[in-house]
């Protein structure tokens, strides 16, 4: 199977288990950066929390100041060695055969090591000082922490690009507190809904509460900024500096309800807490992780792939300590807006599971990418799917035009 | 202490409501102030405010279903409530009724699958026309939404 241009994409790669093992082995275990959760949860020395990247058991560690990462999993039988979501502890402890690791992830203890009275034991060639953990590389970016399995990966901010580091800044000018976690199971293929977070075209068409209430109109003043590798994106769009009504009244779209308004419209305030105007970021980062700003609420939504057909998006809400009462209200009204149960975000929990039931009997078909063009470059219009070329521009770097 | 009547009447019938898709008799079972959250367990424990659904009163309801029932997109689907005995839990202004419940999600030409399970822990006022709920707060056990969550619980 071949992607032969990043406009025409074989529905192929959204159902076909080879192309998911290797995107298990090559794609997210290879150069690029993953979210893990964010740094104020590792309040003390020795806390940590477990979490995962594609499926892949991880924990996170805070030692001498210093957060690490490791694969969640004994070198010896491969049992989990942290179980709990959070906890505190001195060393890693294998709770299968009581192998034991400092938190640098070296190997200390093995029960038994010598056997009892001489019999039984490991073998004198073993030497537990050459065995360790499998680590990660790790990046505290403003108070997110990413990882990634490539110990040469360039650093977070070079990989990402100065357009999207400016991005993350943006929505973290100071260190996150998690306001609450959900989690969201879509029957979709992970492409699908990493498509679905670089697709400006559909966002105010699909979500009719978008657009209804102005919150995002493809005419708004904004657009979309695409990294030099092609993979990562911003959308945004301004508040109340709409530049054509009229186009959008005349393709009466189905989105468009003007009939229809709310009793108590506190979920819809914006309050300009960046002084920018912008009230509407999405921002995409290669390939598993998105950060949205929708009015005041702040998010990272962690995408984990679950198979071949089933992606879950965790979504991390965020806020900061220093919080007003008026902000920290906008942020919890607004959970009526977006996530799992948001009148925004939620179709897009079906729409991918539209796509991905189409996928299957596809026979060869390409989806058309051809929205603004062949290309994957910035644009002040969002009436383009360049973001979504430019996935696929990246996605074939890493894993090749020839996937399988 | 017992569970009023007509307080496990209004939480059965609640479900009951939101289970045949009559969201005007569901919105019925609240006060105009009243209060309605949807959170999770875990974000419960931990103290963390924010969770799936927050709403402020009955107006906030209102939209909540006239937008699911004219705005939004979803494929067609309903509820089953198979609810538990409802007990009291603390007293004076603490004292809740806890309702442990668990819910399937009935879709046209899928499998019905178990959704969500929790509990509601409700607080309710009497009033000449009834007993109405003032602050309902629906925990589920699990972080995870299949989908989407458009219909109330």
């Amino acid at each position: 199977m071949r992607i032969q241009s990043t406009s025409e994409i074989p529905y192929e790669v959204y159902v076909n288990p080879a192309i998911y093992d290797r995107e298990m082995e090559e794609l997210f275990q290879g150069p690029v950066w993953h979210f893990l959760g964010f740094e104020s949860a590792l309040t003390q020395e020795h806390n940590y929390f477990t979490t995962e990247i594609a499926g892949l058991p991880i924990v996170v560690v805070k030692d001498h100041g210093t957060i690490r990462a490791f694969v969640n999993r004994c070198i010896h039988r491969g049992s989990l060695l942290c179980i709990a979501q959070t906890g505190r502890i001195s060393e890693f402890s294998c709770v299968y055969h009581g192998w034991t690791y400092d938190l640098t992830g070296q190997l200390t203890g093995v029960a038994f090591e010598r056997g009892i009275q001489g019999q039984g034991g490991m073998p004198e060639d073993f030497n537990k000082s050459e065995q360790h953990l499998r680590s990660l590389t790790v990046q505290n970016y403003h108070g997110v922490i990413f990882a990634s399995f490539d110990a040469q990966i360039p650093d977070f901010e070079t990989y990402v690009g100065p357009d999207i580091a400016a991005g993350i800044r943006r929505v973290l000018p100071r260190r996150p507190v998690l306001l609450g976690r959900t989690s969201q199971l879509i029957h979709s293929n992970w492409k699908i809904y990493v498509e679905n977070n670089r697709d400006s075209y559909h966002a105010s068409i699909l979500h009719s509460f978008f657009t209804t209430f102005k919150l995002n109109r493809l005419t708004q003043s904004g657009g979309i900024v695409i990294n030099a590798a092609g993979g990562s994106h911003i959308s945004f769009s301004k508040r109340k500096q709409e530049v054509d009504d009229a186009t959008y009244d005349a393709e009466q779209l189905r989105a468009n309800k003007d009939d229809f308004g709310l009793k108590d419209p506190r979920a819809l305030r914006f309050i300009d807490e960046f002084g920018d105007q912008i009230s509407l970021q999405i921002l995409t980062l290669f390939p598993l992780t998105v950060f949205h700003q929708i009015n005041n609420s702040l998010c990272v939504r962690q995408v984990i792939p679950r198979g071949v057909d089933q992606v879950e998006v965790v979504w991390w809400y965020y806020g900061f300590e220093d919080d007003s009462a008026e902000l920290q209200e906008a942020r919890l009204m607004q959970i009526n807006l977006v996530g799992p149960a948001g009148y925004i975000s939620m179709e897009d929990g079906a729409v991918g599971g539209f796509v991905q039931r189409n996928s299957s009997y596809a026979e060869g078909a390409v989806g058309l990418l051809k929205m603004g063009g062949y290309d994957h470059l910035s644009s002040p219009s969002r009436v383009t799917e360049a973001a979504i070329r430019g996935f696929w521009k990246q996605y074939c770097d890493h894993l090749g035009e020839t996937i399988v | 202490m017992s569970v009023p009547v007509a307080i496990a009447s209004l939480i059965q019938s609640s479900a009951a409501a939101l289970d045949a898709l009559d969201f005007h008799h569901w919105l019925s079972g609240f006060t105009e102030y009243g209060q309605y959250h949807i959170t999770t367990a875990d974000n419960q424990r931990q103290g963390l405010p924010l969770g799936l659904m927050h709403a402020l009163n009955k107006d906030q309801l209102r939209d909540r279903i006239a937008s699911i029932s004219s705005v939004n997109v979803y494929e067609p689907h309903r509820y089953r409530h198979i609810l538990s005995q409802t007990w009291i839990k603390g007293q004076g202004l603490e004292l809740q009724y806890i309702t442990p419940f668990a819910v399937y999600r009935i879709t046209p030409s899928k499998p019905t699958i178990l959704f969500v399970t929790g509990e509601y822990q409700d607080r309710v006022e009497y009033s000449h026309s009834g007993v109405r709920f003032t602050y309902r707060t629906v925990v589920l056990d699990n972080d995870m939404i299949d989908t989407l969550l458009a219909i109330p619980l």
